[in-house]
């Protein structure tokens, strides 16, 4: 591999910024699943909590 | 190829030690889909668990010996999972590197080899896990200033840690077996979004307060106190969450933008097209090895207070005001993480056959060709080179600039955690999409490669 700007330059020249439909849906799928996950990680360190006593 | 017997790397004298490492074994089957949520959902289920699992032996730990580290070690506090996935980071990293530096002489493209390589990473990262943990229990993080905990209690206090580390290790390699993506990105993901939950929701209190800066705005405004509190109070606050959101939607842009290579398909090239290439071609990686490398470079300054001097470098100011209070600091941190993040994604394309060669071959199985070429692997893998190359710079460029600027920006979860959880999170979207299509149509499966 060689790296040089020109190379850095001729990506730069085919990078496509994502549509605003692609842009919704990717910002709904990854936000749902990291809430969705968040959500049940909260549950736990609550019971957690509960359990062990807070300080 | 050259036909001369290969001498044996010397790790073979390993081999019986390995014997008795347990493995999870390669499945034989097709995964379904629901077989392969419910391992992962089971896997992530225990590793929460385990970070509330407190160690036996220590007081209630409030403070990471890994600050802002630990969102991307996946570390807990005081927990069983302490060490995180550091222990297995750290372990492949050196491993790779002396491979890729044929330090030591195993072939991954040979069966046995690779076998042999998987086991004394393994083995490798329960070493690793020895030595992180027991720079903590050893340096007496677990009663910082006090005296020193009796040996014995040390001992199990480190046990805890290493079997902690191994547990992980496994539940890694289940989910990278039988699951969605790998155990590593789900528990950092986890973690993460717990944090971010935890911080931004939480009725629970700490000092009087509300430990979520929802909570605490909501009585602010009831209470009718200075709304500059919630906005700017020490702790989780509302500026925090303006600024999750800030970094969420900007790694979500970042991961969706594509290159796009012009390419035709069919037979004689009939059908003219481009094929997308990720613009963050290795993702969020290179951050995580990146940060693996400081944590380690943290614990040996912890052992060795001479490298003291290092510290402040290896992990970033965090919010705008911390920036401002010490921008060369800030520009010495952003420099080394991006210069570490270039690198890595540099040495991930090469180990995780991304390269043009790898790519170029796979795309000519599936029948692509260049446009005005005839159908030759080599005149595809120049054109691919030709982006490639540059693409794995800009890459790893990018995302260690973002990671350095989302921490500056002081969101909850901490930046760096935000756009991992992003980047991991769209990846499992990817193939969990990819998944889907292929079961509803199993004649793509081959397409697809599987």
């Amino acid at each position: 591999m060689s790296f040089r700007l020109s190379e850095i330059k001729r990506v730069l020249l085919v990078a496509r910024k994502p549509g605003q439909e692609e842009f919704l849906e990717a910002s709904k799928v990854t936000g749902l699943g990291v809430l969705l996950i968040g959500v049940v990680g909260f549950l736990i360190m609550s019971m957690g909590r509960l359990i062990l006593g807070g300080g | 190829m050259n036909q001369e017997e290969k001498p044996r790397s010397r790790l073979y004298a390993l081999k019986p030690l390995l014997r008795v490492l347990p493995e999870v074994e390669v499945p034989k089957r097709h995964i379904s889909f629901k077989e392969k949520f419910l391992w992962s959902a089971l896997a992530l289920l225990l590793f929460l668990v385990m970070t509330q699992v407190p160690l036996y032996g220590v007081e209630r730990q409030t403070e990471s010996f890994f600050g802002a580290l630990r969102y991307v070690l996946a570390s807990h506090a005081g927990s069983l999972v302490e060490l995180g996935i550091g222990p297995i980071v750290t372990a492949g990293i050196i491993m790779q590197l002396l491979v890729g530096a044929k330090l030591i002489g195993l072939d991954l493209r040979d069966r046995e080899d690779r076998s042999l390589f998987t086991g004394v990473q393994k083995l490798f990262a329960i070493f690793m896990a020895l030595f992180q943990g027991g720079a903590l229990v050893m340096g007496g993080w677990y009663t910082r200033g006090g005296p020193l905990l009796p040996v014995e209690t040390r001992m199990v206090i480190l046990g805890q840690l290493v079997l902690g580390a191994v547990v992980v290790m496994y539940l890694d390699e289940l989910v990278s077996k039988y699951g969605f993506g790998s155990g590593i990105g789900l528990f950092i993901v986890g973690g993460v979004a717990t944090e971010v939950i935890w911080q931004a929701l939480s009725p629970f209190r700490y000092g009087g307060e509300p430990i979520g800066a929802v909570p605490f705005f909501v009585k602010t405004l009831v209470s009718g106190g200075p709304l500059s509190d919630a906005f700017l109070r020490g702790g989780a606050n509302m500026l925090g969450v303006i600024a999750t959101v800030l970094v969420f939607l900007l790694a979500v842009y970042a991961e969706s933008m594509r290159v796009e290579i012009p390419i035709a398909y069919g037979r004689f090239g009939g059908i003219r097209g481009r094929y997308p290439l990720k613009f963050m071609y290795t993702s969020v990686i290179p951050v995580i090895l990146a940060m693996a490398v400081f944590a380690n470079l943290r614990l040996l300054a912890y052992f060795f207070p001479r490298l003291g001097f290092l510290d402040p470098y290896l992990s970033a100011p965090h919010g705008l005001t911390e920036v401002a209070g010490d921008p060369l600091r800030a520009l010495i941190y952003f420099l080394l993480l991006v210069s570490l993040c270039v690198g890595f994604s540099i040495l991930w394309v090469s180990l995780a056959g991304m390269g043009p060669r790898e790519v170029a071959e796979s795309l000519d199985e599936s029948g692509f060709l260049i446009p005005g070429f005839r159908r030759d692997v080599r005149v595809m893998e120049q054109l691919l080179s030709r982006y490639i190359s540059g693409l794995t710079v800009l890459s790893g460029l990018t995302v260690g600039a973002l990671s350095a600027v989302a921490d500056f920006l002081g969101a909850l979860g901490s930046g760096t955690g935000i756009l991992l959880a992003v980047g991991i999170t769209y990846s499992l979207y990817e193939e969990i999409a990819r998944e889907r299509v292929s079961e509803m149509f199993p004649a793509l499966r081959r397409f697809l490669g599987e």
